[in-house]
């Protein structure tokens, strides 16, 4: 069963509107999240699809059904909804519970009927709420609460499943055993439209995704469609970086700190790395000193971490070797700086002009190299850098063993 | 609570069943004038001597009595289980809220006036009865979305206060006159003024509201998911709460108008029953009124004997149970709903 809103408008008591014009399809067996920022009606949106709220203006179809043509009964009987915070008064069993969801299936004074049983029983099976049946509601964990409710909600029979935020306040693993067990019911033909506030979880279980901001949708489709950098800086103000995880295929998203905290109190240091062995020392650093590194090629971890946190980077052509250009460009920046830092990367034909970079400013410079013990085995060069380094130790270069004991010594000598 | 230790549904049934026999048996036959259970099933059989004083007190005081405690007893225990599903509280009842203080108000009201007719007693009694409840119900729904049950009691108190202040005063105006004792005496509480007529008015009220209470039991079990989530079970629930609130309220009146004040009976026995049945308002609530039944009935026998021949008025017993009890409810689950 499809669930379209057409110019969906509301506000309250002729107030502020809260959504301003939505339109939006969910499609049979399809799973849609809902997502934005607190406050920019996701969980209104959901009331009015539910039919808990009427909508000022635009419509809400089930089916080719409008919700303001039946009643709540009706509704019951074809979508089943979960609200954001549900308290049970009294201790009702998990199997009670679930029971009621076959209510709007039922007449008034109707004893179980055996496809009522029936059906009760798969639900508690679907969700793996039936070795606690017999246990109070009120003395579950909040995992096994939601799955009780998720239970109660299928034993409705519905076509369409509203949820509200349905992971919020659970632990990593319930939170995905809620989400799996939503996405195998989508898989057998129902409509699901949820709002989370997890944009990773969204990315990972939506087909599609609506990005709601101020009212309005931002953006609706693929989640690599719409979670993109600029539509989340627009939505939510933060910055953040979107990769693709290698293990699923989804993609996700993670935050990156503003760039207002940072300050350079405490001077401007010169960072070699690459493959990224400079990641650690770049985060450990990046707060308190204003930071730069080079030379990097563009696909390289570390210049894509220097990247993000808008660090200033001197850049190569992909397996190019060092030009002079740019090797005069790198040793322009180093000598912007009090210090200079020499990772634990390996060095090659094609980087090893950024160690000699390091030897030819090193006089009156601060230079620290981690772990200078283990350099042999980082030396393709046929001992080439492992003399530069040798050099450089023996001009009074600190050896540090990693990026914590590097911050203990610069930032309290 | 592991709740499969819960009495299975037909045993319940049963021990109600023959409680409620056995109660009546006993309830006509102990008193000031003892008579035997011979005698009592002979009577109730049709084959008494119907000259005989003992059946003059069996037919004209005793089974009138007995079997008002049972519908007072009904009533308000099913009007307390109402209003704790209804506010999804164990806290609540027709005391508690204040609804039968405006009951009562409204019945002395009528007794003062002299109104002779016995309809005029349960009507006004509703009304006084029904202004309580709407201001405590709007106070409680008006707030906020999730009522505190601080909210609740404090409004039902206050209500309540106002509600006896005005009975007392009416009371006050008209002391010296015989009615003003006779409405001292109602308030008490009491099955003493229990005549046929009374009961052939109570009965149609007290049936009617059962009818509309079970009716929407199922309701009630999805009210206790909050009120969106009895909406997404396809309930109204304004439509739903108005409705049962409406008939607690008239079922409250009923008994109030007969029998005075009778505290604590709408707030111990849904309580105890919920802790034996569950809390399936569809079987609970039958079971409560049941139970209510039973309980005012031995009350009353208590009220008769324990100072006989001096008769205590009956709302004393059950406020030497029920007070405690509503006290350890307080302090044990006062936090919790």
């Amino acid at each position: 069963m499809d669930i379209t809103v057409r110019g969906l408008q509301f506000s309250y008591n002729e107030g502020t509107p809260i959504l301003k014009g939505i339109d939006l399809i969910v499609c049979g067996g399809e799973v849609v999240a809902v997502v934005g920022p607190n406050g920019s009606g996701k969980t209104t949106l959901l009331k009015i699809v539910s039919g808990l709220l009427a909508p000022t203006a635009g419509t809400v179809s089930l089916g080719n059904k409008s919700t303001k043509q039946l009643s709540s009964r009706e509704i019951a009987k074809q979508l089943s909804a979960l609200e954001q915070e549900r308290e049970v008064g009294f201790d009702f069993t998990v199997r009670e519970v679930v029971a009621m969801g076959r209510f709007p299936h039922q007449r008034r004074f109707a004893q179980e009927s055996q496809a009522d049983r029936k059906r009760i029983g798969e639900a508690m099976r679907l969700t793996e709420v039936t070795s606690f049946a017999d246990r109070s509601i009120r003395e579950l964990s909040g995992g096994e609460r939601q799955r009780v409710f998720l239970a109660m909600a299928l034993a409705q029979e519905p076509r369409a499943l509203l949820l509200d935020e349905p992971t919020t306040h659970l632990d990593i693993n319930h939170q995905i055993q809620v989400m799996e067990i939503v996405r195998r019911q989508a898989a057998a033909g129902l409509t699901v439209l949820m709002s989370l506030h997890d944009l990773n979880l969204a990315s990972q279980y939506a087909d599609r995704i609506a990005l709601l901001h101020q009212g309005r949708l931002l953006a609706v489709g693929s989640p690599a469609g719409v979670l993109t950098e600029t539509n989340i800086r627009e939505a939510f103000h933060t910055d953040v970086t979107v990769g693709r995880n290698p293990m699923t295929n989804s993609i996700y998203i993670d935050t990156v700190p503003s760039r207002m905290e940072r300050t350079a109190e405490l001077g401007r240091l010169h960072i070699v790395c690459g493959g990224g062995s400079g990641i650690g020392v770049i985060h450990a650093l990046a707060d308190r000193f204003l930071l730069s590194v080079g030379v990097l090629s563009p696909l390289d971890t570390d210049f894509e971490v220097a990247r993000h946190l808008g660090l200033t980077a001197v850049m190569e052509a992909p397996f190019a070797p060092i030009s002079e250009d740019t090797h005069a460009k790198n040793l322009a920046a180093m000598r912007l700086c009090d210090g200079v830092i020499v990772c634990e990367t390996s060095f090659g034909s094609g980087n090893l002009l950024n160690l000699e970079a390091v030897v030819e400013i090193a006089v009156g410079m601060d230079i620290f190299i981690l772990r200078p013990d283990t350099i042999e085995e980082r030396d393709f060069t046929g001992g080439q850098a492992t003399n530069l380094v040798h050099r450089l130790l023996g001009a009074g270069a600190v050896a540090v063993n990693d990026a914590d004991e590097l911050k203990q010594r610069l930032i309290c000598p | 609570m592991q709740t499969s230790r819960r009495p299975s549904r037909r045993w319940v049934l049963v021990t109600l069943a023959a409680l409620v026999v056995v109660t009546i048996l006993i309830g006509v036959s102990v008193g000031a004038v003892r008579i035997s259970f011979g005698e009592v099933l002979a009577y109730l059989l049709g084959r008494g001597e119907s000259t005989t004083s003992h059946y003059l007190i069996l037919s004209q005081i005793r089974l009138p009595r007995v079997l008002l405690g049972l519908l007072v007893g009904y009533g308000l225990a099913l009007s307390g289980g109402t209003m704790q599903g209804l506010f999804r509280n164990p806290l609540a009842s027709p005391y508690v809220l204040g609804v039968a203080s405006g009951a009562s108000t409204g019945a002395a009201l009528v007794m003062l006036l002299d109104l002779r007719s016995i309809c005029f007693l349960p009507l006004g009694a509703f009304v006084g009865g029904a202004l309580a409840a709407g201001v405590v119900y709007g106070l409680a729904r008006g707030r906020a979305r999730r009522t505190s049950v601080y909210t609740l009691i404090l409004a039902g108190v206050a209500v309540g206060a106002l509600f006896s202040a005005v009975t007392s005063f009416v009371i006050y105006l008209s002391s010296g006159s015989e009615r003003a004792t006779d409405v001292l005496f109602w308030i008490m509480g009491g099955l003493g003024r229990a005549t046929w007529a009374s009961l052939w008015v109570s009965t149609p009220i007290i049936l009617f509201c059962s009818v509309v209470i079970l009716a929407l039991s199922r309701d009630l079990n999805a009210l206790a998911m909050g009120e969106e989530g009895a909406f997404h079970l396809g309930i109204d629930p304004e439509r739903s709460r108005r409705l049962l609130m409406g008939a607690a309220t008239l079922l409250t009146s009923a008994a109030v108008a007969f029998s005075g004040t009778i505290g604590f009976v709408g707030l111990i026995i849904p309580h105890v029953m919920r802790l034996i049945v569950g809390p399936d308002h569809r079987f609970l609530l039958p079971a409560t009124a049941v139970a209510g039944s039973i309980f005012l009935v031995w009350a009353d026998m208590a009220a008769r004997t324990v100072m006989s021949p001096a008769e205590l008025p009956v709302g004393i017993i059950t406020a030497f149970f029920g007070a405690p009890f509503f006290l350890y409810l307080l302090k044990t689950r006062g936090s919790r709903v």
